[in-house]
């Protein structure tokens, strides 16, 4: 199996972090492996995780959001967020959805870890020594709870798996002479390189006026110019030159630390204290200091529609899923 | 040679039996089967017609490796549906586009059709629509995902068709000089 983390981490910010810091880089390089993209507010510079510490309880806490590239020039947009918290020996793994319909932490993975569990990989001073451990439990997340939340979240704000990527390019040119304005075709082409490339192979088919007649064209010079040619001929508005924006992927400044002093760490702990013993197993072939749930929880009940698995049903959630938005 | 003999009529007959029979078997890549009237077949797919033509189509189920049960299904559906409508005398689309001959607008019906597919459900349909050769069922999906790009500005068009934007900052900043007439109301 191809080692993937090199892709998203280099050996210097592996080599700077410790155990629970390379933990977090492991779960940051399975999210954006799965397809996400980095969302909100960013780490000091040289880091790819949030991070505060608590001095008094000795706990730490590294946390990011992210969400799907479609979605990524929201404000406000529905994401994931990724939680490693760290106290003692102990470390939980908390990732859920800000998307749904249903309280958060019902649709939440929980993973409970012990240090002595992932020192012996993560504890290895250089990235190449830990591979290619690291890479197959990065790429099994990614394939996993990564990849399950996504599919969540895109479902939750009606996206498509789909794109007009595989569409060949005819049928592409075929929607976009459907355009009823040669604005729209503009937007279209603006939006990647691909449909750019479309947009300026099919010049003749897609910005010809209809009026202009075959012995008009020319050679391939004129062929080139068909677009040229529309832009002056067409009627301008008094505001556009001067009015020009573009909209920009704008920072969503999410505070997650305000956000959590709602559920603060002594919480979750508490939650991690007093969860059932039933509910927790030992997996297999690993330390028996590692307790975790069972498994990922992105299944769902259709006919109840409601979130089922490893749900955090101890974690008491605030009425809203949005509150840091309301602040 | 008489075995040989014997097989050429075996042959010729089931090629006889299946001219006689007014359905055609398709099969998609999972292996799903479905009949679809040959009249309908041929008039719609240029790919069907001459398929059939050609005596090519298998009784047990005429593979369509490109094509899933779903897409298939609604390929079917479409078929059926279209032999059972009447065609509306208003033809020709009364929203002619900028640049070209105005297009066969779509019928209430074929609205429908296509209005309760999903994205996907849609995206798989161009596509098996495209690899039949079916003309009208491609304008009328065409015609459907340009309406969902109507009026849309580049983030929004991203967003719904899952474009990752791979512009560099120095090739947005170009194109947004090029293209600024298009972004006026953005």
């Amino acid at each position: 199996m191809a080692a993937i983390l090199h892709k998203f981490v280099d050996a210097d910010q592996w080599e700077a972090e410790d155990t629970i810091g390379r933990l977090g880089i492991l779960m940051h390089a399975a999210f954006l492996s799965a397809g996400f993209e980095t969302y909100g507010a960013r780490p000091p510079f040289g880091h790819l995780l949030l991070r505060r510490a608590c001095e008094a309880t000795g706990s730490l806490c590294l946390w990011r959001l992210y969400t799907a590239p479609q979605l990524a020039h929201r404000h406000g947009a529905d994401a994931a967020v990724l939680v490693v918290c760290a106290q003692g020996s102990e470390i939980a793994l908390l990732m859920f959805l800000t998307a749904g319909d249903s309280d958060w932490t019902i649709g939440a993975y929980l993973e409970l870890l012990h240090t002595d569990t992932v020192a012996p990989l993560l504890s290895r001073a250089r990235l190449g020594d830990a591979e290619p451990w690291a890479s197959r439990v990065c790429r099994a997340l990614a394939d996993g709870v990564c990849s399950g939340l996504l599919t969540e979240l895109c479902r939750w704000n009606g996206l498509v798996v789909t794109s007009l990527a595989p569409l060949p390019d005819d049928t592409v040119v075929e929607i976009l002479r459907r355009l009823p304005d040669a604005e729209d075709v503009a937007r279209v082409e603006s939006t990647c390189r691909d449909m750019r490339r479309v947009v300026a192979g099919r010049d003749g088919e897609l910005w010809k006026p209809s009026s202009e007649s075959e012995e008009e064209e020319e050679g391939v010079e004129v062929r080139r110019r068909w677009k040229e040619k529309f832009v002056e001929a067409r009627p301008r508005r008094w505001d556009e030159d001067g009015f020009f924006r573009l909209r920009f992927r704008r920072e969503f400044d999410f505070d997650l630390e305000a956000y959590f002093a709602l559920r603060s760490s002594l919480r979750l702990r508490g939650c991690l204290r007093d969860s059932p013993e039933q509910d927790m197993v030992l997996t297999k072939g690993e330390s028996s200091g590692d307790r975790r749930r069972r498994n990922v929880a992105m299944t769902r009940d259709n006919h109840k529609n409601k979130w089922r698995g490893a749900g955090t049903g101890a974690i008491h959630s605030p009425s809203s899923r949005y509150r840091w938005m309301h602040r | 040679m008489e075995v040989d003999k014997g097989k050429g009529e075996a042959e010729e007959t089931r090629k006889v039996a299946e001219a006689d029979r007014d359905t055609v078997t398709l099969k998609s890549s999972d292996g799903k089967l479905f009949e679809v009237s040959k009249e309908a077949a041929a008039r719609l797919s240029t790919v069907l017609a001459g398929m059939i033509a050609g005596g090519s189509i298998d009784d047990n189920g005429t593979d369509l490796k490109q094509i899933g049960s779903e897409a298939l299904e609604n390929v079917v559906d479409y078929c059926n549906k279209h032999a059972n409508s009447i065609p509306s005398a208003a033809l020709i689309s009364s929203s002619i586009s900028f640049n070209t001959a105005p297009f066969k607008e779509p019928e209430e019906w074929e609205r429908k059709f296509v209005d309760r597919l999903s994205h996907d459900a849609l995206f798989d349909l161009v596509e098996a629509a495209n690899f039949l050769g079916m003309e009208r069922l491609l304008d009328v999906t065409c015609h459907k995902i340009s309406e969902m790009m109507k009026g849309k500005s580049p983030d929004q068009i991203r967003e719904v068709f899952n474009i990752k934007n791979d512009y560099t900052k120095e090739e947005l900043e170009e194109i947004r000089q090029e293209l600024a007439w298009a972004f006026y109301d953005d």
